[in-house]
């Protein structure tokens, strides 16, 4: 049981750095930098998405940390045992892990399919060879707005499930 | 749904690996003991506690003599006297005994009936109360605790 529980924690928590580290250095350098790079900034976005496949690395480490984190859940409260669920270090577990199932939802069913629909239009421009259409400019612009609204919000939700996760068995309540 | 296929396959593949190490501990690695703190003369107490939920909390059923059907009971030995706890696992949910203050640790059990034992003895200095419970998060607080009394 022992080395279960290190492979699940190693998985968990390996990767669950990478998808806060990676939603954090997003909002803070990439976005920002994408904007000041003017025309670049989407051919900067095309390779970011479509050659770095950075949706997919999302998806893989937000999958594997909620995955690992389910399992690890379920051995730590019985099987959701409530005399487990509303100790202190439950509550914590519990929100925490509340938390980041948002945080994935909205990354997959919001921010996914926007990095995409952007790929794809970095794609077309980079396929005409000329510069973007003022449509194109104008969907660029709406879909960059968006992805840092949400954004702004995953990384936000993401760090208050870290610090629920990272201080729950402290929690003494 | 090939990233889901993919996810599912790198899970049961941590997991066979996961079970893989296990094994290995299993075999190669007894559950570990802490040095005693004085050379034991000869096993001096006996205690058999059994993992189990009573009135909607996890606890430490005492099994057989003096402590049997009592929740969380209270343990007492001698200094320089042997110790054996034995753990049984009832509820199928993950849990281990340890004593901090004594350097006393099981493995984890999480299957139900598996059990684990350990043996141990304390020093004339280390006489006085510990708590003993369940190192798993949330365990303790959800009711696995009880005292550990070492006398002079």
């Amino acid at each position: 049981m022992n080395g279960i529980l290190i492979v699940l924690r190693t998985i968990h928590i390996v990767a669950g750095v990478l998808w806060v580290g990676s939603a954090i250095f997003y909002l803070l350098f990439v976005e920002p930098t994408v904007k000041n790079l003017g025309p670049a900034g989407p051919k900067f976005m095309q390779d970011l998405i479509d050659r770095r496949r950075y949706p997919l690395f999302m998806n893989a480490v937000s999958a594997l940390t909620v995955l690992a984190g389910l399992f690890l859940y379920w051995m730590a409260s019985g099987g959701l045992q409530m005399a487990w669920v509303l100790t202190g270090p439950g509550i914590g577990f519990t929100f925490g892990s509340l938390v980041a199932l948002v945080v994935y939802a909205i990354g997959f069913f919001m921010l996914k399919p926007r990095a995409e629909r952007m790929g794809k239009l970095g794609q077309d421009i980079g396929r005409t060879g000329g510069p973007p259409t003022p449509e194109q400019v104008a969907e660029l612009h709406t879909l960059g707005e968006e992805m840092t609204a949400i954004g702004r919000w995953d990384a936000i939700l993401l760090t208050v499930s870290l610090i629920a996760m990272a201080t729950a068995r402290y929690w003494t309540f | 749904m090939r990233q889901v296929l993919l996810t599912v396959s790198v899970l049961a593949l941590i997991v066979l690996v996961g079970s893989g190490l296990n094994a290995h501990f299993v075999t190669a690695n007894p559950p570990a003991q802490p040095e005693p703190a004085a050379e034991p003369a000869s096993l001096g107490q006996e205690y058999t506690l059994e993992t189990a939920m009573r009135d909607g909390r996890m606890v430490y059923v005492g099994a057989g003599g003096a402590i049997d059907g009592v929740i969380n009971p209270k343990l007492t030995a001698q200094s320089g006297e042997s110790v054996r706890v034995t753990l049984i696992n009832g509820d199928g949910m993950l849990h281990d005994f340890s004593i901090e203050g004594l350097g006393v640790q099981t493995p984890l059990l999480s299957a139900k009936g598996a059990t684990t034992d350990i043996v141990f003895s304390a020093t004339q200095a280390q006489a006085g109360t510990y708590d003993y419970y369940c190192t798993v998060s949330g365990h303790r607080q959800a009711g696995m605790a009880g005292k550990f009394v070492v006398r002079r």
